[in-house]
Formats: structure tokens, C-alpha cells, sequence
């Protein structure tokens, strides 16, 4: 068995990996940036080694510094989480090379499955359709364009070494293709250092159905059945869920078969996922995954194997000793990413300090930060995956949405009240998307600016003013009159008016008026954090956190961030 | 202190009447108010709106901190007072807080005749420029006004406290160093363009305020010249050109955040006169006042019930109790602010008036505020009183109000009749601010005296005559003669002159005067220069 584990990431993941290691006994080594010194993930660790830096090049993705790291710590294996160099065949011989474990596939099956090219070739000759494209080597742009054309629009241009949907770019007529290509290319120089592109058809309403497997060194290979990973936006993944609905058991069969035919045909060795893409009745392998993926927990889930644990036994050399026939599907599972980021402004990503973070305890929760945290604006902007399990899909959808409504998230911006919308939508109910899905009805999925939060943050606001008397006070005291207060309030890039009208008599009584609709506020109370209120009597409640000037009211899993509108409190960069 | 003991029963017939009675005042007041406060007609409103532009009261919701209060000055003020219905004489005024600090705050209502000045208007101006200079408050004018109203030019323009009086002031306050910055939200026209010329910091609206001595037609009058109004004196020419702005906004908001920021920056200093102590409410509720206060304002009660709902912990130290009993004096706080309270409990004899003038001094030497709580017929008449000196005793109570350094503070909690008023700090007496109760009645003598003072005389002239008056024209004359008293004996009419500074619920009396003395307590370190800045 391994002693002494060094895990090359951060965040959610290492801490996964850490507990994992901490079960079977094996050390644990955490490497962080400057930034990270306090993450959670260097907390869990038993020992730590801080490389510095801010950018992940400077110590995430710096294979020489982690190579160091582990040989200084004494570590006798490393394992890379994922994303950052866990697919870098490099990586993976540098470790071998100095006589480290490196946890997961050989650096030649990272390398052959990296390649999109390559991978492609090899996964024809085991007999796996794959997505009509074009892989060649010659990347001139008018030998690419013209390539495109005979595949026929639309089509999709990928990072031939990339993955996470950087470099990839859907091109729907000819036009468009040149830019397209161009700005495929720059974003690949920058990710992986490679700007080698492929083509691929592009299936509209496509579905992402992916296998996780799991193999051995003496040639056993098992999966642990698929993953429906459809709901994306921009190829990202927002929304897995295991298994995937609607597909016939036939269908299933096939799927898993050809995943562990194209694993055994490599020689696969470890935990990894391969990729298909489906339309209705047909399935098309995309890639291979030669890591350990983000959504691996609704696997965990509804197959009850820990994945890493296995990672770790297998790379340690031991043999996988469940039968494919003791593997069974057990209920339902459904992951959300919770991410921080604003999906009102286009999902820009969205650093700071986490204020609150609190997901209720039904759930599986795996996270890299706690309420304190900061968020860095440098690594990937996921806060949380919250996971359900649950014996039927409908009760998993229900336990997932009972989660996030009481999940509360302040001090970032955050996708909650999109999640809950796309949990909600009937095309989830029923188990009826595809990967454009998120896209086409985006409009419906982004949360509008809710009026009752913005009242909530008003009642608090009023509630608690503590300017001191006479002139201070909480009713804003007239001569024989109501007093009528205006606010300016700014949320989400916009400007609310607001009235408030108040009964000197009646401080826990008055009339809001948000943009012209006017509301009579009855029984408004505040206690700590908490707000509450009828509101034209409707029963509202919320909490509160509060920070430089920015009130965030939180209900019902959303978080809306609002402000008293000053212009001249107002940060204008005046670029021409 | 001694907690004053009530003797109210709060559940008797005759309180329960009384409250009632006293609530439906202060409501019928609440209703005119509400009326006054909507300003101008629907249709002057739309337009304005249209606009872009805030409604007077709401610029000022805007300009003041949040859950700041408002202290308005002369609410009712043009109330009924000419044939035009000019709902607050078409200014509002009164007392915020802007950025922390006490401002007085005088903004033109445009929806009202243009916003333009009847004398009424010239005259609530005026006062509350009194307010700011006797408090050292900041002025905030949120200018919108087509100037004089010229109908009434002449009782307008040139008397010493007509409509120049602003400037004097303006330049006056800003020798002694209290702020005076203009927001031009509208029209500036005329004598109303040095409002903005002779303030020491001036904003205007780009493209709704105007500033020009002459307005287009009158340039055109007078030399032909052809110009729009935006060209003659909007906010770039006068922000850019002539420097006669120094900020330009962007609009209503944006131009309330920059006057904001300049009373934020605007280095103000006080030094608290009085000693604060901690602050208790009063043990006996405020809206028992209305009980307390009979249906028929002949009737006598015992002021110190109503002390008792006024003052901080209703603590009263009295003093010379036993004294002069028709004038209770004494002293108490209000929201932790001395106070040397001087209230009526009966017509003033000479006693009583001495008692006074001793207090008034007393409080004037240890620099404790003096608050007159009116209620006076007036002074004893008759042979055995003058007799006595009462003119000389009570010539000794009204030197002394007269001349009491400390700030004095007046309500008006019944009559207000003859030199009684006088002798209770009355408006001429300088009081820092004087209210009256819907209760109230001020006039130079009851309306019941003045009918058979009046008759009476008439009555000898007729005799003398040798003819006779009969009996129910008698009752007609002196009923007439009732009649206006009674009018203009009523707290509207003397509010729509600008007798006082407005007429409150009896029941807000005590946040009233919290508000007032937290401002009067309290010296601006002023830095006196000789000349008010110079715009250059």
C-alpha cells in the first residue's frame, strides 16, 4: 500500500482525495499557491508544501516544483485530482521517472487518449463509432475550412489536447468559421500550449451520456455504469445525474460494453471516464478522460464503490476484486455544480470573500471552502458540487431542490437560483434534454431580479437603522405628516426606485414602493440575521449578510446582492 | 428630580370626551396638511414629472440622510390667505439632516405658480434663513422658481424684508462661515438668479436649470436679440462659461448626491452649549394630552399635566411653587437637554410675573434654555391691580424675556390674548422657534371680551346720542364681532402669516422640541471674514 500521498491540486477535489487517503491509512501531502495557504485543503492535509505563486503556472501546473515537493516531503505517489496536470502525459513520466507512483493511467495512454487525434484512430480499430471529423495534422486554416465543408455545418472545432469545452468553439456556417478558428486557437495556445485543433460534426440535440470505469494491472476492467452530463452550458457541466433517463437497458448495455471494449483495447489502468455523444438511438465516442472526473460522486452514489479509494488500491498495485455482476444500479443520483458566478451578467466568474456558505446536511457535499473562504478570481470558480441520492429520480429531484432552497451562499455571486431553475424545468421533470438544452432556453433560466428580495433588504435597511435620536431614529420623524423616504437601490446593474411611506406609530407597518408597484409591509420583524414580513399578505422571509455597503438578501437558495444607489458612489473606469 | 404626580384619571367620562375632541383637531389638521403636501395641480405635476424632474418633497427625501427627520417650518403657510390656492406658499422649508449635519433646507415648489414668491413666500424664506443664521445651520436652496409673483410686485420687492432680504443673508451667513449652496433644478430668473450668484458653492441640472437676469422674452423686449433659454444660461453655459455654477448634474439625483457631498465636506464645528444628561421618556404617554386638555379652552387645568407628558422622565424641579401660583416655572430636560420651562396656570398678577422675571434670569445666567408654555388671558385688570404696578411688574417679566440671551422656545398650548403673549415670548420676542396647538387662539383679546369691550363703547356712543340700541341688534353686533375673533383668532389663520413656525400635534410636542433644542444647544465655531465669498 501507498504511504505517503502528495496530491497535486486544491480545492474540492484534494480534499476529496485527502479523506479518502486518511481512510485507507496513507498520508497526505497538500501543495498550494501563495493565495491558498489557508485553504481548507491545506488544512485537511497532514503536512503541507506552499510553492508559491498566485497563477496556477507558478505552482498548480509547475511539474518541476510538484516533482520537488513530493521528493522533499518523502511522498511515494501523487495524484493529480483533476483538470491542472492530471492529464499530462509529461507529468506522469517526470513521477515515474524519480521512482513516484503516479495515480492513474500510463503516461502513454494519457498521451495516446490526450490526443483527440490519436484517440480517435484507436477507438475505430476497436470497433467504436466516432463523430465524423476531421483529425489530419495539416491545421492550415484553408485545408481546416475546407475540411468543415465536406463534414457540413454545423460543426465543432476542439482543442486537440484540450478538455472543459477551453479551445472549443460550435461554428454554424462558413462565415463564421475563420473567426472561430482563430479564437479556438488562441484560447488552446493559452490553456495547453498546443493550438491543434480538431473537427466534428456537431449533433444537434445531442446527448452527453459518459461510462466510468475502473481497471486494474492485471487486465480486469469494470463499469460503474453511465452518467448523463447533457445539461451544459458552453460545454460545461452544470448538472449531471446517474444513471442517465430515458435510455432503454439495451442501450446501456451497448454503452458500457463499448467503454470497457475501448479501456481494455489501451490497456487502461486506473479510474477514467469515456465520453460518448448520443443522438436518439446511436452512440459516438468523443473522448476518453484518463482522470478522475468532477461529477465521479453520483458513480460513488448510486454504485456504493469509493473511486478514489480504488485509485489509490489499484495504483498501489492491487487487484479490483468486484465482479461486473456485483455492481448494481442503487436509486438515483444527481450532482449541481455550484459555481461563483453571476449568471444575471453572462456567468462572469465572481472572486471574493465567501461570507456564508451553509448546505444542509441530506446531501453530499464536496467543497474546498467554508464560510471565511476566500474565492480566488485565479482557479476554477466552483464553490461546491452538491450531491442527492436518493431511491428513485424523482425523490433525488425533490432532495436536491429541498437542499438548495436551504442552502444559503452570500459574499459571491453564485448559480443557485439557476440550478433551481433548471431543477425545476419540465424538460429536467422529464428527463428530456440535450446539451444545447441550457442554451435555447437560457432566458427562462436566469433569475430575475426578485422584487421580494429587494423588499426584504428594504424592511431589513429600515429595521435596522440605529442613527442616533432625534434626529436619527427608525421612522424618520415629519410634522403632521407620513414620512415618505426615497431610495435609490442598484441591483444587478440596475437602478430600483424606491418609496418607502412610514407610520410613526406603526414602525413595524409601512408601504414599499419598488418601480411603481406598491406593497403594504405588515408585521416586519428582524432578529440577527433573519427578516420577515407580509408582504400585500404574503408571508416573506429571508436572511441577511451584510457587507462593505452591499446588503445580500438570501431565500430560497438565491442571493440577491442590492445597494443604496449613490452616482457618485460609482466606480466608472473611462476607457475611449 | 421630582416625578410630577397626575391627577388624571384616564378613564373618566370628561377625558375620554376630551381626547376625542383634541385626536379630531389633530386629525383635521393631518387631513389639510395632506392636502397642502400633494403641492400644485395634477396637471403642473405631470408636466414637471415629464421632465425628469422630483417633486419638491421628494428632492428633499432624496437630499436627506436616511431616516433623517424633517422639521418643516411654516407648513400652512399661504394657507386661505389670498384667492389663489398656493399650498405651502409654494416653498418648502424646514430642518434635515444632510450628510450628518443639520441643514436648513428651502427648495421652490415649481408645480405651484411656477414656484414663483407672493409675499408669503418672501417671508417663509426669510424665516427659515433666520432659523439657519440663529442656529448656525447650513442652507440648501433647491431653486425652481420663476421669481416674484408680479401681480403683487409691490409687496414683494423693496421693503427691507421683501425679496432682496435673501441676498443680504446669503452673503451675511457666508461672511460667518455657514455654508450656503444653491441646487438650480428649474428656473432662476431674474432677482432669483442671485440665489444661486451669492451662494458659496452652486450645482445645476444640465439641461432643466436656468440662470439669467433676463429671460428670453424679456431679452427680446429689450434688444431684439433672439435666444433659447438652454443658450441664454443652461447648466454647460453656466458651468463652462460663465462660472456662474460650479457643478454641472446630470439630473435631479445626481445634483442632490454633489450638494451631499459638499455639506459632507463643508468642515463644520459645534460646541455644545448645555450638559447633556442620559434621556428617558416621559412615565405618562404623550397622547394623554389630549385628555388633559378641556373641550372648552376657558376652562382651567393644571399645566404641570401637561409638563408631565413633555419632559424627560416627567421630572420637574420646581421652583417658588408656592409663589406667584398662575405662572409655574421650573426646570426639566427634554431627550437629555435642560430646559427651564415657563408655563401659565391662570391669568398673570404681579406675583406671578415677578416669579417669571426672577426664573427668566435664573435660567439666562446658568445658560439654560427657556421653554414658554402659553396659555394666558393676559394680565389682572382693575382698579386694585394697577393700583399695585401690575404694568411695571409685568413690564419686569417682558424686559427680561426680551432680553434673555438663552434660547427660547414658545408653544402655543391654549390663548394667546393680549400682553400675555408678550410676556410669553410671543413671536417678536425672538423666540428660537414658537409652535401653536390646533387648540390654540391668538388674538389681542378674547373674542367674548372684545364683543362687550366693543359693544359696550358703541352702547355710550349711542347713549350720548340719546339713542337707543335695541337688544338683539346688540347680540348681532357683538356676535360679528365673536365671529371674527374667532377666525382670526384660529391657529390656520395665524399660521398662514407666519405668526409661528407651524401648527403640531400636541402629541409630537416633545420630538418637536427634542429636534429644535438638539440644533439651538449648540454654538458653529464660525470663522467671520467681514464678506460673504466672492464667485469669481
Amino acid at each position: 500500500m501507498l504511504k505517503k500521498l502528495l496530491i497535486a491540486n486544491r480545492g474540492e477535489i484534494a480534499c476529496r482525495i485527502i479523506r479518502s487517503a486518511k481512510k485507507l491509512g496513507i498520508r497526505s501531502v497538500a501543495v498550494c499557491s501563495d493565495e491558498d495557504r489557508m485553504a481548507l485543503h491545506v488544512q485537511l492535509a497532514d503536512e503541507f508544501v506552499c510553492l508559491g505563486g498566485a497563477s496556477a503556472l507558478e505552482n498548480y501546473l509547475d511539474m518541476e516544483a510538484i516533482l520537488n515537493a513530493a521528493l522533499q516531503s518523502g511522498a511515494d505517489s501523487v495524484h493529480p485530482g483533476y483538470g491542472f496536470l492530471a492529464e499530462n502525459a509529461a507529468f506522469a513520466k517526470l513521477l515515474n521517472d524519480a521512482g513516484l507512483v503516479f495515480v492513474g493511467p500510463s503516461s502513454d495512454v494519457i498521451q495516446s487518449m490526450g490526443s483527440k487525434i490519436e484517440s480517435k484512430k484507436l477507438v475505430e480499430q476497436a470497433g467504436v463509432p466516432v463523430v465524423p471529423g476531421y483529425n489530419g495534422a495539416n491545421q492550415e486554416a484553408s485545408i481546416l475550412e475546407d475540411e468543415a465543408g465536406k463534414i457540413g455545418y454545423p460543426i465543432i472545432i476542439k482543442a486537440s489536447a484540450g478538455g472543459g469545452g477551453r479551445g472549443m468553439r460550435l461554428v454554424n456556417s462558413a462565415s463564421e468559421f475563420k473567426a472561430q478558428l482563430d479564437s479556438a486557437k488562441l484560447e488552446a495556445r493559452q490553456a495547453f500550449s498546443d493550438d491543434t485543433v480538431l473537427l466534428e460534426k456537431y449533433l444537434a440535440k445531442a446527448r452527453h451520456i459518459e461510462v466510468q470505469i475502473l481497471a486494474d494491472s492485471y487486465g480486469n476492467i469494470v463499469h460503474l455504469f453511465e452518467r448523463d452530463c447533457s445539461m451544459q452550458r458552453r460545454h460545461q457541466k452544470v448538472l449531471e445525474e446517474a444513471p442517465a433517463p430515458n435510455i432503454s437497458n439495451e442501450f446501456r448495455q451497448h454503452i458500457c460494453q463499448a467503454a470497457i471494449d475501448i479501456s481494455r483495447s489501451v490497456n487502461y489502468e486506473g479510474a477514467g471516464t469515456v465520453e460518448f455523444i448520443c443522438d436518439k438511438s446511436s452512440f459516438y465516442f468523443m473522448e476518453m478522460n484518463t482522470r478522475l472526473q468532477v461529477e465521479h460522486p453520483i458513480s460513488e452514489a448510486i454504485t456504493g464503490i469509493d473511486l478514489v479509494d480504488w485509485q489509490l488500491r489499484i495504483a498501489a498495485g492491487e487487484k479490483l476484486d468486484i465482479a461486473q455482476a456485483d455492481i448494481k444500479i442503487s436509486g438515483h443520483a444527481l450532482e449541481a455544480r455550484l459555481y461563483a458566478e453571476n449568471p444575471k451578467k453572462n456567468f462572469m466568474p465572481s472572486a471574493g470573500t465567501l461570507i456564508t456558505l451553509s448546505i444542509p446536511a441530506e446531501v453530499r457535499v464536496d467543497t474546498g471552502v467554508a464560510s471565511g473562504s476566500e474565492v480566488s478570481r485565479y482557479y476554477d470558480p466552483m464553490i461546491a458540487k452538491i450531491i442527492a441520492h436518493a431511491d428513485s429520480r424523482e425523490s433525488a429531484l425533490e432532495k436536491m431542490l429541498g437542499a438548495i432552497e436551504k442552502t444559503r451562499v452570500a459574499g459571491v455571486e453564485h448559480n443557485l437560483v439557476f440550478l433551481k431553475n433548471l431543477l425545476n424545468h419540465t424538460a429536467m421533470h422529464e428527463g428530456n434534454y440535450d446539451t444545447g438544452f441550457i442554451e435555447r432556453e437560457i432566458a427562462e433560466l436566469i433569475p430575475p431580479t426578485a422584487t421580494y428580495d429587494l423588499l426584504l433588504g428594504m424592511v431589513w435597511k429600515l429595521l435596522a437603522l440605529t442613527q442616533p435620536l432625534p434626529w436619527g431614529g427608525k421612522t424618520g420623524f415629519r410634522i403632521n405628516m407620513n414620512n415618505s423616504q426615497h431610495f435609490n437601490i442598484s441591483a444587478d446593474s440596475k437602478i430600483f426606485d424606491v418609496v418607502v411611506t412610514r407610520n410613526v406609530e406603526q414602525p413595524d407597518s409601512f408601504g414599499i414602493k419598488i418601480d411603481s408597484v406598491y406593497f403594504e409591509v405588515r408585521e416586519a420583524r428582524w432578529q440577527g440575521t433573519s427578516v420577515s414580513g407580509y408582504f400585500n399578505n404574503k408571508k416573506v422571509r429571508g436572511d441577511i449578510a451584510e457587507s462593505g455597503g452591499k446588503v445580500i438578501v438570501m431565500r430560497s437558495g438565491g442571493s440577491q446582492t442590492m445597494r443604496i444607489y449613490d452616482p457618485l458612489k460609482q466606480i466608472n473606469r473611462n476607457v475611449t | 428630580m421630582q416625578i410630577i404626580s397626575s391627577n388624571i384619571d384616564v378613564n373618566q367620562n370628561d377625558f375620554v370626551q376630551n381626547m376625542q375632541y383634541h385626536k379630531a383637531l389633530s386629525n383635521n389638521l393631518k387631513v389639510l396638511v395632506k392636502r397642502i403636501a400633494l403641492g400644485g395641480p395634477e396637471k403642473s405635476k405631470k408636466r414637471h414629472q415629464s421632465r425628469g424632474k422630483l417633486l419638491v418633497r421628494d428632492r428633499i427625501d432624496v437630499l436627506l440622510d436616511e431616516g433623517s427627520a424633517f422639521v418643516e417650518l411654516g407648513q400652512l403657510a399661504g394657507f386661505e390667505l389670498y384667492d389663489d390656492w398656493i399650498p405651502g406658499a409654494g416653498i418648502v422649508t424646514g430642518i434635515g439632516r444632510v450628510s450628518g449635519i443639520e441643514c436648513v433646507i428651502v427648495a421652490n415648489d415649481a408645480t405651484v405658480k411656477g414656484g414663483t414668491y407672493y409675499p408669503i413666500t418672501v417671508k417663509k424664506h426669510l424665516r427659515a434663513q433666520e432659523v439657519a443664521l440663529e442656529n448656525g445651520l447650513p442652507c440648501i436652496y433647491l431653486v425652481d422658481s420663476g421669481g416674484a409673483f408680479l401681480p403683487l410686485q409691490d409687496d414683494v420687492f423693496p421693503d427691507k424684508n421683501h425679496f432682496g432680504r435673501i441676498f443680504y443673508n446669503q452673503a451675511n451667513m457666508s461672511a460667518i462661515g455657514i455654508p450656503q449652496i444653491a441646487v438650480v433644478m428649474g428656473s432662476c430668473t431674474a432677482g432669483g438668479a442671485y440665489v444661486p450668484a451669492m451662494c458659496d458653492e452652486a450645482i445645476i441640472v444640465d439641461e432643466q436649470g436656468t440662470i439669467f437676469l433676463g429671460g428670453p422674452p424679456l431679452v427680446k423686449a429689450a434688444t431684439g436679440e433672439v435666444v433659447d433659454a438652454e443658450t441664454l444660461g443652461g447648466g454647460k453655459v453656466h458651468s463652462r462659461i460663465s462660472g456662474v455654477t460650479d457643478h454641472l448634474a446630470d439630473n435631479d439625483q445626481h445634483a442632490l448626491s454633489i450638494a451631499r457631498d459638499i455639506i459632507g465636506s463643508s468642515n463644520l464645528m459645534y460646541t455644545s452649549t448645555v450638559v447633556h444628561k442620559e434621556v428617558s421618556a416621559p412615565v405618562y404617554a404623550a397622547e394623554e394630552i389630549y385628555g388633559v386638555l378641556p373641550r372648552n379652552a376657558r376652562l382651567p387645568f393644571d399645566v404641570r399635566e401637561i409638563i408631565a407628558r413633555l419632559v424627560d422622565g416627567s421630572e420637574f424641579h420646581e421652583f417658588k411653587k408656592l409663589y406667584g401660583r398662575t405662572l409655574v416655572c421650573g426646570f426639566a430636560h427634554i431627550a437629555g437637554m435642560p430646559v427651564g420651562i415657563i408655563a401659565n396656570n391662570g391669568i398673570l398678577f404681579s406675583e406671578s410675573a415677578l416669579k417669571g422675571a426672577h426664573f427668566i434670569q435664573l435660567c439666562d445666567r446658568r445658560g439654560v434654555p427657556l421653554l414658554f408654555l402659553q396659555n394666558i388671558t393676559g394680565f389682572m385688570v382693575g382698579k386694585k391691580y394697577e393700583r399695585n404696578g401690575i404694568a411695571k411688574d409685568g413690564a419686569k417679566m417682558v424686559t427680561a424675556v426680551a432680553c434673555a440671551k438663552v434660547p427660547k422656545f414658545t408653544v402655543v398650548i391654549g390663548g394667546s390674548f393680549g400682553a400675555g403673549n408678550y410676556a410669553m415670548c410671543g413671536r417678536a420676542y425672538g423666540a428660537r422657534f414658537l409652535w401653536v396647538w390646533p387648540n390654540a387662539r391668538i388674538s389681542v383679546m378674547g373674542g367674548e371680551q372684545a364683543a362687550s369691550v366693543l359693544a359696550t363703547i358703541k352702547k355710550e356712543g349711542l347713549d350720548s346720542a340719546g339713542q337707543d340700541w335695541d337688544k338683539t341688534e346688540q347680540e348681532s353686533f357683538k356676535d360679528n364681532i365673536r365671529q371674527q375673533y374667532e377666525r382670526e383668532g384660529h391657529p390656520y389663520y395665524a399660521s398662514a402669516r407666519l405668526w409661528d413656525d407651524g401648527v403640531i400635534d400636541p402629541k409630537d410636542t416633545r420630538t418637536v422640541l427634542s429636534l429644535a433644542l438638539s440644533v439651538a444647544t449648540r454654538e458653529l465655531d464660525t470663522r467671520d471674514s467681514g464678506y460673504g465669498i466672492f464667485r469669481m
